[in-house]
């Protein structure tokens, strides 16, 4: 099995905060984390930030409590930056008991709405 | 890939599907009577065609309302919160989920047929999206029938394991109420799409019981489907009894050709309604 999520959410009109992810596809509404199935992988095959300058920060936890942060990426100035893993998503997470999770959060100057972040993510119980 | 089967793993037209009864029954050896052995049964049948083989799918939300009862896996009873939505946490109350359709048999399930439908089986794969919703089959309906260690241990859906994220195949027979069971251990309100591949065929039991035999042993190509039970409810062999007269044929070694025959023949002649041979 295997499922890409497309993940987008913008900044909320604070300096900081969670963002409230949404795939249009699947999810009835937004939520600020993300439940793994247990046994799945979640990878990254790409990120795109969008907008005013920000910083946003992708954070696990394999307790569902305590949230460590994986990695950070910066939009330096009014524009768009994007990455993508060309045929090698990076597997971020791995659940073992059904209680690890993910976040993002972002961190702006500005407390206004105007920036946004897009992931795709998959999730899969594959290698 | 067996080549009984299409791109979509439906068997083809003249093609054999053998339904797998994997609940082991006693009883005595054909070739030593005063010995009881355990065996299995299968039902056989011969696809003579397919109805529709140019649009054999069928994509649904699913089948949900706000009114739908659910478990949650923290405790409690979540709702959904629109039509078609699988709530974070939860998973589908003991009688499952069936799929509605106007104009169909039975109007509750689009799957389920009665016994005047001896000539026809449907053969279903159902894909849901996202991939990482639990899926599973409940023969006959409100009837969990996962297990652990014999039937020691309860599992499925609602537990740890014992169940398949987004995918299941399954062969609804007439005359036997089927439910389905959804679960979804993320803390988001899912909205799923459940796309189902079907076959309509139109079936009859071989009348000969050397074909019975070469495919119940592998020696005939058949595609083989096996029944998602532990336990032999007696709402299946009842239903399978009034459909086709008989639960099936004993699954031999392939080394016991003649005591094979001589059942199956016996199975064709005396327990097979006469109109379900082919």
């Amino acid at each position: 099995m295997k499922e890409i999520l497309r993940l987008s959410a913008p900044t909320g009109g604070e300096t900081s905060g969670d963002f409230v992810l949404s795939d249009p596809n699947y999810f009835y509404a937004g939520s600020e984390e993300f439940r793994l199935p247990v046994g799945c992988k979640a990878k990254l095959w790409s990120y795109t930030l969008s907008g005013s300058p920000f910083t946003a920060t992708l954070s696990i936890s394999l307790d569902g409590v305590t949230y460590t942060e994986i990695s950070r990426w910066d939009l330096q100035s009014e524009g768009i930056i994007s990455e993508t893993y060309e045929g090698r998503p990076e597997v971020f997470l791995d659940s073992r008991t059904g209680d690890e999770r993910f976040k993002v959060s972002f961190e702006q100057e500005e407390a206004t709405a105007g920036s946004r972040i897009a992931l795709i993510v998959e999730i899969s119980d594959e290698d | 890939m067996s080549s009984v089967i299409d791109k979509n793993g439906l068997v083809k037209d003249g093609g054999y599907l053998a339904v797998f009864n994997p609940v082991v029954q006693t009883g005595r050896d054909p070739i030593n009577p005063s010995v009881s052995i355990r065996y299995n049964k299968a039902m056989v049948f011969k696809v003579l065609a397919r109805q529709n083989t140019l649009g054999e799918k069928y994509v649904r939300e699913l089948p949900t309302k706000t009114t739908t009862s659910f478990r949650g896996y923290d405790g409690g009873e979540p709702t959904a919160s629109a039509d078609g939505c699988l709530p974070a946490r939860a998973y589908t109350a003991s009688d499952g989920l069936r799929f509605e359709l106007a104009g169909t048999e039975d109007l509750y399930d689009m799957w389920k047929t009665n016994k005047d439908y001896y000539d026809r089986l449907f053969h279903v794969h159902l894909k849901v999206s996202p991939g990482f919703v639990r899926v599973g089959v409940d023969m006959p309906t409100g009837a969990n029938q996962a297990r652990f260690q014999r039937t020691r241990k309860i599992i499925g859906i609602g537990t740890d394991f014992g169940w398949r994220y987004g995918y299941t195949e399954f062969v609804p027979f007439p005359e036997i109420d089927c439910s389905y069971q959804f679960g979804n251990t993320t803390n988001v309100e899912l909205r799923p799409k459940c796309e189902f591949t079907y076959a309509e065929y139109v079936v009859g039991i071989p009348s000969d019981p050397d074909l019975i035999f070469k495919v119940l042993t592998g020696k005939e190509p058949a595609h083989k489907v096996t029944m998602p039970i532990s336990i032999y409810d007696s709402a299946i062999s009842n239903g399978l009894i009034r459909t086709y007269g008989t639960d099936g044929f004993r699954v031999f070694p392939s080394t016991q050709y003649a005591a094979a025959i001589d059942e199956y023949q016996a199975v064709i002649t005396r327990e097979c309604i006469p109109k379900v041979l082919v």
